[in-house]
Protein backbone atom coordinates (compact mmCIF):
# COMPACT_ATOMS: atom_id res chain seq x y z
CA UNK A 1 0.00 0.00 0.00
CA UNK A 2 0.78 3.57 -1.05
CA UNK A 3 2.69 5.77 2.24
CA UNK A 4 0.93 8.64 0.39
CA UNK A 5 -1.82 8.39 -2.00
CA UNK A 6 -2.80 12.02 -3.60
CA UNK A 7 -5.81 11.78 -5.85
CA UNK A 8 -7.49 15.27 -7.97
CA UNK A 9 -5.70 17.32 -4.98
CA UNK A 10 -7.13 20.99 -5.78
CA UNK A 11 -6.28 24.21 -3.73
CA UNK A 12 -7.49 27.34 -4.93
CA UNK A 13 -7.13 30.87 -3.06
CA UNK A 14 -8.92 34.14 -3.69
CA UNK A 15 -5.82 36.72 -3.32
CA UNK A 16 -6.86 40.38 -3.79
CA UNK A 17 -4.78 42.91 -6.45
CA UNK A 18 -3.65 46.10 -5.76
CA UNK A 19 -2.57 49.32 -7.75
CA UNK A 20 1.06 50.30 -6.92
CA UNK A 21 0.96 53.61 -4.69
CA UNK A 22 -0.96 55.51 -2.15
CA UNK A 23 -3.65 55.99 -4.55
CA UNK A 24 -3.80 52.22 -5.12
CA UNK A 25 -3.97 51.86 -1.92
CA UNK A 26 -6.68 54.02 -1.04
CA UNK A 27 -8.83 52.57 -3.86
CA UNK A 28 -8.12 49.31 -2.40
CA UNK A 29 -9.59 50.08 1.20
CA UNK A 30 -12.47 51.02 -0.34
CA UNK A 31 -12.86 48.56 -3.04
CA UNK A 32 -10.73 45.40 -3.53
CA UNK A 33 -10.11 43.40 -6.42
CA UNK A 34 -10.13 40.11 -6.18
CA UNK A 35 -9.06 36.93 -8.07
CA UNK A 36 -8.51 33.42 -8.29
CA UNK A 37 -4.73 31.48 -7.34
CA UNK A 38 -5.17 27.85 -8.56
CA UNK A 39 -2.09 26.91 -6.37
CA UNK A 40 -2.80 23.33 -7.19
CA UNK A 41 -4.94 22.35 -10.20
CA UNK A 42 -6.12 18.60 -9.80
CA UNK A 43 -2.34 16.56 -9.36
CA UNK A 44 -2.64 13.11 -8.51
CA UNK A 45 0.43 10.68 -7.72
CA UNK A 46 1.43 7.93 -5.39
CA UNK A 47 4.21 7.95 -3.07
CA UNK A 48 5.76 3.80 -1.66
CA UNK A 49 7.48 3.35 1.48
CA UNK A 50 11.19 4.33 1.48
CA UNK A 51 10.85 6.06 -1.42
CA UNK A 52 12.49 9.75 -2.02
CA UNK A 53 11.31 11.48 -3.98
CA UNK A 54 12.36 15.05 -6.08
CA UNK A 55 9.63 18.10 -5.79
CA UNK A 56 10.74 20.20 -8.70
CA UNK A 57 8.91 23.31 -10.41
CA UNK A 58 9.88 27.17 -10.77
CA UNK A 59 9.04 29.71 -7.97
CA UNK A 60 5.34 29.83 -7.51
CA UNK A 61 4.70 26.57 -8.85
CA UNK A 62 2.50 24.91 -6.21
CA UNK A 63 5.57 23.08 -4.75
CA UNK A 64 4.91 23.93 -0.59
CA UNK A 65 1.21 24.75 -1.08
CA UNK A 66 1.31 20.27 -2.33
CA UNK A 67 3.30 19.72 1.00
CA UNK A 68 1.10 22.06 3.63
CA UNK A 69 -1.52 20.06 1.84
CA UNK A 70 -0.12 16.69 2.39
CA UNK A 71 0.66 17.62 6.19
CA UNK A 72 -2.54 18.53 7.14
CA UNK A 73 -1.64 22.63 7.41
CA UNK A 74 -4.11 24.11 4.42
CA UNK A 75 -7.44 22.07 3.65
CA UNK A 76 -7.84 21.46 -0.05
CA UNK A 77 -10.33 23.08 -2.29
CA UNK A 78 -10.93 19.82 -3.74
CA UNK A 79 -9.66 16.15 -4.00
CA UNK A 80 -8.94 13.53 -1.51
CA UNK A 81 -4.92 12.87 0.26
CA UNK A 82 -4.53 9.54 2.87
CA UNK A 83 -0.67 10.11 4.43
CA UNK A 84 -0.17 6.51 6.16
CA UNK A 85 -3.93 5.80 6.39
CA UNK A 86 -4.64 9.34 7.43
CA UNK A 87 -6.61 12.07 6.75
CA UNK A 88 -3.74 15.23 6.81
CA UNK A 89 -6.82 17.71 8.03
CA UNK A 90 -8.03 15.21 10.86
CA UNK A 91 -4.78 16.34 12.46
CA UNK A 92 -5.04 13.29 14.89
CA UNK A 93 -2.04 12.86 17.20
CA UNK A 94 -1.28 9.91 15.80
CA UNK A 95 -0.78 11.56 12.45
CA UNK A 96 1.24 14.27 13.22
CA UNK A 97 3.79 12.06 15.59
CA UNK A 98 4.84 10.38 12.21
CA UNK A 99 5.43 13.07 9.77
CA UNK A 100 7.98 15.92 9.72
CA UNK A 101 7.87 19.08 7.75
CA UNK A 102 11.12 21.00 7.63
CA UNK A 103 10.85 24.42 5.80
CA UNK A 104 14.45 26.00 4.84
CA UNK A 105 12.87 29.61 5.34
CA UNK A 106 11.50 29.06 8.52
CA UNK A 107 12.33 28.17 11.80
CA UNK A 108 10.89 26.59 14.76
CA UNK A 109 13.98 26.70 17.74
CA UNK A 110 13.52 29.48 19.99
CA UNK A 111 15.20 31.74 18.97
CA UNK A 112 16.49 32.95 22.53
CA UNK A 113 17.40 29.68 23.14
CA UNK A 114 19.86 27.02 22.65
CA UNK A 115 18.68 24.59 20.70
CA UNK A 116 18.87 22.00 23.00
CA UNK A 117 15.98 23.62 24.50
CA UNK A 118 13.87 23.19 21.81
CA UNK A 119 14.57 19.77 21.23
CA UNK A 120 14.33 18.95 25.07
CA UNK A 121 10.69 20.88 24.32
CA UNK A 122 9.73 18.29 21.31
CA UNK A 123 10.85 15.39 23.34
CA UNK A 124 7.99 16.40 25.32
CA UNK A 125 5.32 17.95 22.71
CA UNK A 126 6.31 14.25 20.80
CA UNK A 127 6.05 12.21 24.33
CA UNK A 128 9.50 10.19 22.96
CA UNK A 129 10.68 8.40 25.66
CA UNK A 130 13.84 9.09 27.47
CA UNK A 131 16.08 6.45 26.07
CA UNK A 132 14.93 6.65 22.59
CA UNK A 133 15.40 10.12 22.42
CA UNK A 134 18.87 10.21 23.96
CA UNK A 135 19.87 7.66 21.59
CA UNK A 136 18.19 9.62 18.55
CA UNK A 137 19.74 12.86 19.40
CA UNK A 138 23.31 11.52 19.82
CA UNK A 139 22.90 9.42 16.62
CA UNK A 140 21.62 12.99 14.84
CA UNK A 141 23.99 15.06 16.29
CA UNK A 142 26.94 13.12 14.90
CA UNK A 143 25.74 12.27 12.05
CA UNK A 144 25.55 16.68 11.59
CA UNK A 145 28.61 16.90 14.10
CA UNK A 146 26.94 19.89 15.67
CA UNK A 147 28.16 18.68 19.02
CA UNK A 148 29.86 22.23 20.05
CA UNK A 149 26.82 24.29 19.07
CA UNK A 150 24.01 22.36 21.40
CA UNK A 151 23.79 24.79 24.12
CA UNK A 152 24.57 28.19 21.88
CA UNK A 153 21.87 30.53 21.52
CA UNK A 154 20.14 30.02 18.06
CA UNK A 155 20.22 33.72 17.16
CA UNK A 156 24.55 33.54 17.49
CA UNK A 157 23.96 30.32 14.75
CA UNK A 158 24.96 30.72 11.27
CA UNK A 159 22.59 29.99 8.74
CA UNK A 160 24.11 26.41 8.02
CA UNK A 161 24.12 25.54 11.83
CA UNK A 162 20.79 26.47 12.14
CA UNK A 163 19.09 24.54 9.58
CA UNK A 164 20.82 21.13 10.41
CA UNK A 165 19.45 22.24 14.08
CA UNK A 166 16.42 22.70 12.23
CA UNK A 167 16.58 19.03 10.64
CA UNK A 168 17.43 17.56 14.23
CA UNK A 169 14.20 19.30 15.72
CA UNK A 170 12.22 17.63 12.84
CA UNK A 171 13.30 14.33 13.48
CA UNK A 172 13.71 13.58 16.23
CA UNK A 173 10.48 11.54 17.12
CA UNK A 174 11.64 9.50 14.01
CA UNK A 175 9.05 10.35 11.37
CA UNK A 176 7.91 8.05 8.92
CA UNK A 177 6.68 10.62 6.69
CA UNK A 178 9.34 13.87 5.94
CA UNK A 179 8.59 16.86 3.84
CA UNK A 180 11.68 18.85 3.24
CA UNK A 181 11.02 22.10 1.27
CA UNK A 182 14.31 23.71 0.29
CA UNK A 183 16.36 22.48 3.45
CA UNK A 184 19.33 23.85 1.62
CA UNK A 185 18.30 27.44 0.77
CA UNK A 186 21.08 29.73 1.39
CA UNK A 187 23.95 27.20 2.57
CA UNK A 188 27.39 26.86 1.45
CA UNK A 189 28.44 23.78 -0.46
CA UNK A 190 30.12 22.29 2.21
CA UNK A 191 26.54 22.58 4.30
CA UNK A 192 24.37 21.94 1.34
CA UNK A 193 26.95 18.58 0.81
CA UNK A 194 26.63 17.61 4.61
CA UNK A 195 22.89 17.72 4.71
CA UNK A 196 22.35 16.21 1.29
CA UNK A 197 24.76 13.09 3.05
CA UNK A 198 22.14 13.19 6.29
CA UNK A 199 18.95 13.00 4.01
CA UNK A 200 20.63 10.02 1.97
CA UNK A 201 21.94 8.49 5.62
CA UNK A 202 18.67 9.03 7.18
CA UNK A 203 15.82 8.14 4.24
CA UNK A 204 18.57 4.63 3.65
CA UNK A 205 18.60 3.74 7.40
CA UNK A 206 14.86 4.33 8.36
CA UNK A 207 13.29 3.51 5.61
CA UNK A 208 11.84 6.56 5.44
CA UNK A 209 9.37 8.27 2.62
CA UNK A 210 10.79 11.33 2.10
CA UNK A 211 9.84 14.15 -0.50
CA UNK A 212 12.39 16.87 -1.43
CA UNK A 213 11.72 20.07 -2.98
CA UNK A 214 15.04 22.39 -4.26
CA UNK A 215 15.41 24.25 -6.89
CA UNK A 216 19.07 23.01 -6.83
CA UNK A 217 18.90 20.48 -9.36
CA UNK A 218 21.98 19.05 -7.90
CA UNK A 219 20.50 18.54 -4.46
CA UNK A 220 17.44 16.09 -6.62
CA UNK A 221 20.00 14.83 -8.69
CA UNK A 222 22.12 13.31 -5.97
CA UNK A 223 18.87 11.91 -4.11
CA UNK A 224 16.43 11.05 -6.34
CA UNK A 225 15.73 8.59 -8.67
CA UNK A 226 11.84 9.76 -9.14
CA UNK A 227 11.17 13.26 -9.67
CA UNK A 228 7.75 14.79 -10.17
CA UNK A 229 7.61 18.03 -11.80
CA UNK A 230 5.28 21.20 -10.83
CA UNK A 231 4.52 24.09 -12.97
CA UNK A 232 1.62 26.63 -12.68
CA UNK A 233 -0.10 24.19 -10.05
CA UNK A 234 -0.09 20.82 -12.63
CA UNK A 235 1.56 17.96 -12.43
CA UNK A 236 3.51 17.47 -15.83
CA UNK A 237 6.06 14.92 -15.09
CA UNK A 238 6.23 11.82 -12.93
CA UNK A 239 9.00 9.46 -13.30
CA UNK A 240 12.23 8.52 -12.94
CA UNK A 241 14.77 11.66 -13.41
CA UNK A 242 17.28 9.22 -16.22
CA UNK A 243 13.66 9.48 -18.42
CA UNK A 244 13.14 12.82 -18.07
CA UNK A 245 16.22 13.16 -19.89
CA UNK A 246 14.96 10.52 -22.42
CA UNK A 247 11.89 12.80 -22.68
CA UNK A 248 12.87 16.27 -23.36
CA UNK A 249 16.38 16.42 -24.39
CA UNK A 250 16.43 15.21 -28.01
CA UNK A 251 19.53 17.02 -28.15
CA UNK A 252 23.92 15.31 -27.35
CA UNK A 253 26.32 17.64 -26.50
CA UNK A 254 29.59 16.77 -28.72
CA UNK A 255 32.55 18.38 -27.05
CA UNK A 256 35.43 18.90 -29.42
CA UNK A 257 39.40 19.53 -27.74
CA UNK A 258 40.94 21.16 -30.90
CA UNK A 259 44.63 21.02 -31.54
CA UNK A 260 44.80 23.36 -34.23
CA UNK A 261 42.48 26.99 -34.32
CA UNK A 262 40.21 27.26 -36.66
CA UNK A 263 38.21 30.19 -37.59
CA UNK A 264 35.10 30.38 -35.22
CA UNK A 265 32.93 32.05 -38.48
CA UNK A 266 33.35 29.21 -40.68
CA UNK A 267 33.07 26.71 -38.19
CA UNK A 268 29.36 28.26 -36.76
CA UNK A 269 28.33 28.08 -40.74
CA UNK A 270 28.79 24.53 -40.78
CA UNK A 271 28.05 22.96 -37.52
CA UNK A 272 25.59 23.51 -34.76
CA UNK A 273 28.20 25.27 -32.69
CA UNK A 274 26.45 25.92 -28.51
CA UNK A 275 30.03 27.29 -27.36
CA UNK A 276 33.33 27.79 -28.06
CA UNK A 277 36.44 28.61 -26.58
CA UNK A 278 39.61 27.48 -28.44
CA UNK A 279 40.24 24.38 -28.07
CA UNK A 280 37.04 24.04 -26.86
CA UNK A 281 33.90 23.37 -29.16
CA UNK A 282 30.78 22.63 -27.98
CA UNK A 283 28.34 21.04 -30.73
CA UNK A 284 24.32 20.83 -29.71
CA UNK A 285 23.36 17.79 -31.80
CA UNK A 286 20.42 16.16 -32.32
CA UNK A 287 20.00 12.64 -31.30
CA UNK A 288 19.68 11.20 -34.75
CA UNK A 289 21.78 13.15 -36.38
CA UNK A 290 25.06 12.59 -33.51
CA UNK A 291 26.75 9.59 -35.36
CA UNK A 292 27.07 11.71 -38.98
CA UNK A 293 28.46 15.18 -37.68
CA UNK A 294 30.45 13.55 -35.29
CA UNK A 295 31.85 11.54 -38.31
CA UNK A 296 32.06 14.92 -40.19
CA UNK A 297 33.94 17.16 -37.45
CA UNK A 298 36.76 14.22 -37.31
CA UNK A 299 36.97 14.65 -40.60
CA UNK A 300 36.88 18.26 -41.19
CA UNK A 301 38.51 19.80 -37.92
CA UNK A 302 42.31 19.53 -36.38
CA UNK A 303 40.25 17.14 -33.50
CA UNK A 304 42.52 16.22 -30.31
CA UNK A 305 39.58 14.67 -28.18
CA UNK A 306 36.12 14.11 -27.98
CA UNK A 307 32.82 13.28 -25.67
CA UNK A 308 29.28 12.74 -26.23
CA UNK A 309 27.83 13.78 -23.03
CA UNK A 310 23.93 14.34 -22.23
CA UNK A 311 22.71 17.85 -21.14
CA UNK A 312 22.74 18.55 -17.98
CA UNK A 313 19.83 17.96 -16.40
CA UNK A 314 19.57 21.49 -14.96
CA UNK A 315 19.43 22.94 -18.62
CA UNK A 316 16.52 20.41 -19.60
CA UNK A 317 14.74 21.37 -16.83
CA UNK A 318 15.72 25.39 -17.09
CA UNK A 319 14.03 24.55 -21.06
CA UNK A 320 11.34 22.85 -19.98
CA UNK A 321 10.06 25.62 -17.21
CA UNK A 322 11.33 28.19 -20.27
CA UNK A 323 9.35 26.21 -23.42
CA UNK A 324 6.25 25.42 -21.38
CA UNK A 325 6.09 22.69 -23.56
CA UNK A 326 4.80 18.93 -21.27
CA UNK A 327 3.28 17.32 -24.06
CA UNK B 1 -4.63 16.49 31.12
CA UNK B 2 -1.42 15.71 33.01
CA UNK B 3 0.34 15.99 29.74
CA UNK B 4 -0.59 19.60 29.46
CA UNK B 5 0.61 20.25 32.53
CA UNK B 6 3.99 18.68 32.07
CA UNK B 7 4.04 20.98 28.46
CA UNK B 8 2.85 24.37 30.42
CA UNK B 9 6.03 23.41 32.54
CA UNK B 10 8.15 22.87 30.27
CA UNK B 11 6.78 26.02 27.77
CA UNK B 12 6.92 28.30 31.67
CA UNK B 13 10.52 26.70 31.85
CA UNK B 14 12.36 27.83 28.31
CA UNK B 15 10.09 31.38 29.18
CA UNK B 16 12.41 31.46 32.33
CA UNK B 17 15.32 30.30 30.83
CA UNK B 18 14.98 33.22 27.87
CA UNK B 19 13.60 35.76 30.26
CA UNK B 20 16.73 35.10 32.76
CA UNK B 21 18.68 36.46 29.68
CA UNK B 22 17.62 39.51 29.91
CA UNK B 23 17.22 39.93 33.51
CA UNK B 24 17.84 43.22 33.85
CA UNK B 25 14.54 43.97 31.40
CA UNK B 26 12.94 42.41 33.95
CA UNK B 27 14.13 44.52 36.87
CA UNK B 28 13.08 47.51 34.45
CA UNK B 29 9.63 46.71 34.02
CA UNK B 30 8.90 46.07 37.69
CA UNK B 31 10.09 49.33 38.35
CA UNK B 32 7.75 51.08 35.58
CA UNK B 33 5.27 48.29 37.17
CA UNK B 34 5.67 50.08 40.47
CA UNK B 35 5.40 53.62 38.90
CA UNK B 36 2.13 52.98 37.50
CA UNK B 37 1.12 51.62 40.45
CA UNK B 38 1.62 55.04 41.87
CA UNK B 39 -0.11 56.18 39.18
CA UNK B 40 -3.32 54.23 39.95
CA UNK B 41 -3.92 54.47 43.58
CA UNK B 42 -2.92 58.61 43.13
CA UNK B 43 -5.76 58.90 40.66
CA UNK B 44 -7.89 57.36 43.08
CA UNK B 45 -6.94 59.33 46.04
CA UNK B 46 -7.26 62.67 43.53
CA UNK B 47 -11.09 61.24 42.90
CA UNK B 48 -11.66 60.79 46.47
CA UNK B 49 -10.61 63.94 47.40
CA UNK B 50 -13.39 65.86 45.54
CA UNK B 51 -16.27 63.34 46.85
CA UNK B 52 -16.73 61.36 50.18
CA UNK B 53 -18.13 58.03 48.24
CA UNK B 54 -18.16 56.41 44.50
CA UNK B 55 -21.27 55.23 43.27
CA UNK B 56 -21.70 53.84 47.02
CA UNK B 57 -17.94 53.17 47.30
CA UNK B 58 -15.59 54.45 49.83
CA UNK B 59 -12.19 55.48 48.92
CA UNK B 60 -10.50 52.15 50.89
CA UNK B 61 -13.09 49.97 49.10
CA UNK B 62 -12.07 51.45 45.57
CA UNK B 63 -8.77 51.02 46.15
CA UNK B 64 -8.80 47.83 46.98
CA UNK B 65 -10.44 46.90 44.03
CA UNK B 66 -7.85 49.30 41.87
CA UNK B 67 -5.31 46.81 43.06
CA UNK B 68 -7.11 43.75 42.35
CA UNK B 69 -7.76 45.25 38.79
CA UNK B 70 -4.06 45.52 38.50
CA UNK B 71 -3.46 41.89 39.63
CA UNK B 72 -6.08 40.38 37.37
CA UNK B 73 -4.05 42.50 34.39
CA UNK B 74 -0.32 40.88 35.90
CA UNK B 75 -2.06 37.57 35.83
CA UNK B 76 -3.40 37.59 32.33
CA UNK B 77 -0.41 39.16 31.03
CA UNK B 78 1.74 36.36 32.60
CA UNK B 79 -0.60 33.81 31.66
CA UNK B 80 -1.63 34.02 28.05
CA UNK B 81 -1.56 37.74 26.52
CA UNK B 82 2.03 36.80 25.46
CA UNK B 83 1.40 34.18 23.50
CA UNK B 84 -2.02 35.99 22.44
CA UNK B 85 -0.17 39.27 21.55
CA UNK B 86 2.50 36.98 19.14
CA UNK B 87 -0.31 35.14 17.37
CA UNK B 88 -0.77 37.80 14.85
CA UNK B 89 3.41 37.89 13.80
CA UNK B 90 2.88 33.84 13.77
CA UNK B 91 0.35 34.12 11.35
CA UNK B 92 1.67 36.89 9.29
CA UNK B 93 4.77 35.12 8.98
CA UNK B 94 3.38 31.58 8.63
CA UNK B 95 5.40 30.23 11.61
CA UNK B 96 1.70 29.17 12.99
CA UNK B 97 2.58 26.29 10.84
CA UNK B 98 4.77 24.48 13.39
CA UNK B 99 2.08 24.93 15.70
CA UNK B 100 -0.12 23.08 13.92
CA UNK B 101 2.34 20.55 12.98
CA UNK B 102 2.43 19.55 16.49
CA UNK B 103 0.83 16.70 18.27
CA UNK B 104 -0.96 19.24 20.82
CA UNK B 105 -3.79 20.73 20.68
CA UNK B 106 -3.08 24.02 18.64
CA UNK B 107 -5.20 26.29 20.67
CA UNK B 108 -3.13 25.45 23.90
CA UNK B 109 0.04 25.90 22.19
CA UNK B 110 -1.26 29.65 21.11
CA UNK B 111 -2.50 30.31 24.08
CA UNK B 112 0.27 29.34 26.86
CA UNK B 113 3.21 29.23 24.91
CA UNK B 114 4.76 32.11 25.87
CA UNK B 115 4.55 32.55 29.59
CA UNK B 116 6.14 36.41 30.59
CA UNK B 117 7.55 35.39 34.27
CA UNK B 118 8.87 38.72 34.99
CA UNK B 119 5.00 39.54 35.57
CA UNK B 120 5.47 37.26 38.71
CA UNK B 121 7.54 39.90 41.03
CA UNK B 122 4.65 42.06 39.99
CA UNK B 123 1.82 39.95 41.34
CA UNK B 124 3.73 38.83 44.03
CA UNK B 125 4.00 42.94 45.10
CA UNK B 126 0.32 43.32 44.68
CA UNK B 127 -0.49 40.54 46.51
CA UNK B 128 1.24 42.30 49.18
CA UNK B 129 -0.45 45.32 48.22
CA UNK B 130 -3.92 43.60 48.93
CA UNK B 131 -3.59 42.18 51.90
CA UNK B 132 -1.83 45.71 53.76
CA UNK B 133 -4.98 47.05 51.89
CA UNK B 134 -7.57 44.91 53.09
CA UNK B 135 -5.71 45.09 57.01
CA UNK B 136 -6.42 49.08 56.18
CA UNK B 137 -10.01 48.66 55.56
CA UNK B 138 -10.20 46.47 58.48
CA UNK B 139 -11.45 43.42 56.40
CA UNK B 140 -10.13 40.21 57.65
CA UNK B 141 -12.05 37.63 54.84
CA UNK B 142 -12.70 33.98 55.86
CA UNK B 143 -11.35 31.20 54.22
CA UNK B 144 -14.80 31.03 52.28
CA UNK B 145 -14.98 34.38 51.27
CA UNK B 146 -11.46 33.96 49.88
CA UNK B 147 -12.64 30.79 48.02
CA UNK B 148 -15.47 32.97 46.68
CA UNK B 149 -13.00 36.10 45.24
CA UNK B 150 -10.86 33.09 43.87
CA UNK B 151 -13.25 31.50 41.91
CA UNK B 152 -14.94 34.73 40.61
CA UNK B 153 -11.30 35.69 40.21
CA UNK B 154 -10.92 32.72 38.28
CA UNK B 155 -14.30 33.03 36.10
CA UNK B 156 -13.51 36.56 34.87
CA UNK B 157 -9.67 35.22 33.67
CA UNK B 158 -11.59 32.38 31.78
CA UNK B 159 -13.94 34.98 29.97
CA UNK B 160 -11.58 37.59 29.61
CA UNK B 161 -9.39 34.96 28.09
CA UNK B 162 -12.07 33.45 25.99
CA UNK B 163 -13.47 36.92 24.47
CA UNK B 164 -9.50 38.07 23.95
CA UNK B 165 -8.91 34.67 22.07
CA UNK B 166 -11.73 35.17 20.01
CA UNK B 167 -10.86 38.92 19.02
CA UNK B 168 -7.16 37.32 17.66
CA UNK B 169 -8.39 34.60 15.83
CA UNK B 170 -9.92 37.16 13.47
CA UNK B 171 -6.03 37.02 12.64
CA UNK B 172 -6.94 34.65 10.01
CA UNK B 173 -8.63 36.68 8.12
CA UNK B 174 -7.51 40.01 8.95
CA UNK B 175 -3.75 38.98 9.41
CA UNK B 176 -3.03 42.42 11.47
CA UNK B 177 -5.12 42.79 14.62
CA UNK B 178 -2.04 44.03 16.08
CA UNK B 179 -3.19 46.26 18.15
CA UNK B 180 -5.96 44.36 20.32
CA UNK B 181 -3.90 44.86 23.27
CA UNK B 182 -4.52 48.63 24.02
CA UNK B 183 -8.15 47.58 23.63
CA UNK B 184 -7.80 45.02 26.39
CA UNK B 185 -5.54 47.41 28.16
CA UNK B 186 -8.69 50.14 28.27
CA UNK B 187 -11.29 47.40 29.08
CA UNK B 188 -9.12 46.09 31.76
CA UNK B 189 -8.19 49.97 33.13
CA UNK B 190 -11.99 50.45 33.12
CA UNK B 191 -12.89 47.05 35.28
CA UNK B 192 -10.65 49.02 38.01
CA UNK B 193 -13.71 51.07 38.93
CA UNK B 194 -16.98 49.59 40.96
CA UNK B 195 -19.52 48.49 37.87
CA UNK B 196 -22.32 50.96 39.70
CA UNK B 197 -20.46 53.82 37.92
CA UNK B 198 -22.66 53.10 34.96
CA UNK B 199 -26.13 54.07 35.35
CA UNK B 200 -29.23 53.24 33.60
CA UNK B 201 -28.71 51.06 30.61
CA UNK B 202 -25.51 50.80 30.66
CA UNK B 203 -24.88 49.19 33.76
CA UNK B 204 -25.83 45.56 32.86
CA UNK B 205 -24.24 46.10 29.81
CA UNK B 206 -20.89 47.19 30.98
CA UNK B 207 -21.22 45.17 34.09
CA UNK B 208 -21.90 41.78 32.57
CA UNK B 209 -22.01 41.76 28.57
CA UNK B 210 -18.93 43.29 28.19
CA UNK B 211 -18.31 41.80 31.30
CA UNK B 212 -16.33 44.50 33.31
CA UNK B 213 -17.80 43.60 36.40
CA UNK B 214 -15.34 39.84 36.29
CA UNK B 215 -12.31 42.03 35.90
CA UNK B 216 -12.58 42.79 39.77
CA UNK B 217 -16.10 44.41 40.91
CA UNK B 218 -18.20 40.93 41.34
CA UNK B 219 -14.76 39.38 43.44
CA UNK B 220 -14.45 42.32 45.78
CA UNK B 221 -17.88 42.48 46.56
CA UNK B 222 -17.52 38.82 48.57
CA UNK B 223 -14.97 40.53 50.91
CA UNK B 224 -17.16 43.57 50.72
CA UNK B 225 -20.26 41.53 52.34
CA UNK B 226 -22.01 42.72 49.18
CA UNK B 227 -21.84 39.59 47.11
CA UNK B 228 -24.96 39.68 44.49
CA UNK B 229 -26.48 36.18 43.41
CA UNK B 230 -27.12 37.50 39.66
CA UNK B 231 -23.58 37.86 39.43
CA UNK B 232 -22.88 34.33 40.00
CA UNK B 233 -25.04 33.02 37.70
CA UNK B 234 -23.91 35.39 35.17
CA UNK B 235 -20.21 34.38 36.01
CA UNK B 236 -21.25 30.78 35.10
CA UNK B 237 -22.80 31.63 32.31
CA UNK B 238 -20.11 33.65 30.68
CA UNK B 239 -17.90 31.39 31.45
CA UNK B 240 -19.59 28.30 29.46
CA UNK B 241 -20.86 30.82 26.79
CA UNK B 242 -17.77 32.32 26.07
CA UNK B 243 -15.92 28.45 26.29
CA UNK B 244 -18.00 27.13 23.45
CA UNK B 245 -17.77 30.28 21.20
CA UNK B 246 -14.23 30.96 21.15
CA UNK B 247 -14.01 26.93 20.78
CA UNK B 248 -16.44 26.50 17.99
CA UNK B 249 -14.87 29.88 15.99
CA UNK B 250 -10.95 28.95 16.36
CA UNK B 251 -12.25 25.19 14.34
CA UNK B 252 -14.10 27.41 12.07
CA UNK B 253 -11.31 29.70 11.55
CA UNK B 254 -8.70 26.78 11.57
CA UNK B 255 -10.18 25.77 8.30
CA UNK B 256 -9.54 28.73 6.77
CA UNK B 257 -5.87 29.00 7.45
CA UNK B 258 -3.92 30.41 3.91
CA UNK B 259 -0.31 29.86 5.71
CA UNK B 260 2.26 32.62 4.48
CA UNK B 261 4.38 31.82 1.31
CA UNK B 262 7.58 30.30 1.69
Amino acid sequence: MAVISVQNLKKFYKVHQKEPGFWGSLKSLVKRKYYDVKAVDDISFEIEEGELVGFIGPNGAGKTTTLKCLSGLLYPTAGQVRILGFNPWDRKNQFLKQISLVMGQKNQLWWDLPAIETFNLNKEIYEVPTPQYKKTLDELVQLLEIEDILKVQVRKLSLGQRMKCELIAALLHSPKVLFLDEPTIGLDVVSQKKILDFIREYNKKHQATIILTSHYMGDIEQLCQRVMVIDNGRLCFDGQLSDIIQKYADHKLVSLILNKEVDPKVVAKVFPVKEFNYPKLVLNVKRDQVAGITARALEQLPVADLSIEEPAIEDIIRELFTGKDYA
Amino acid sequence: MFRYLKLYFHFFRNCLVRELEFRFNAFLLSLVHIFWLGVMLGSVTLIFGQVDSLAGWRKEEVLILAVVGMLFHDITEMFFIGGLQRFSYFIRHGEFDFILLKPVNSRFMTSFRYAEFQNIFRIIIMIFVLASFLRGAGISPSIYEWAGFSAFFLAGLIVFYNIFFMVITTNFWLINVFNFNDIFDRFLSAGRYPVDIFKGRLKPFFAYVIPLGLIGTFAVEIFLGRARLVSFWIAILMVVVTSLLSELFWRFALKHYQSASS
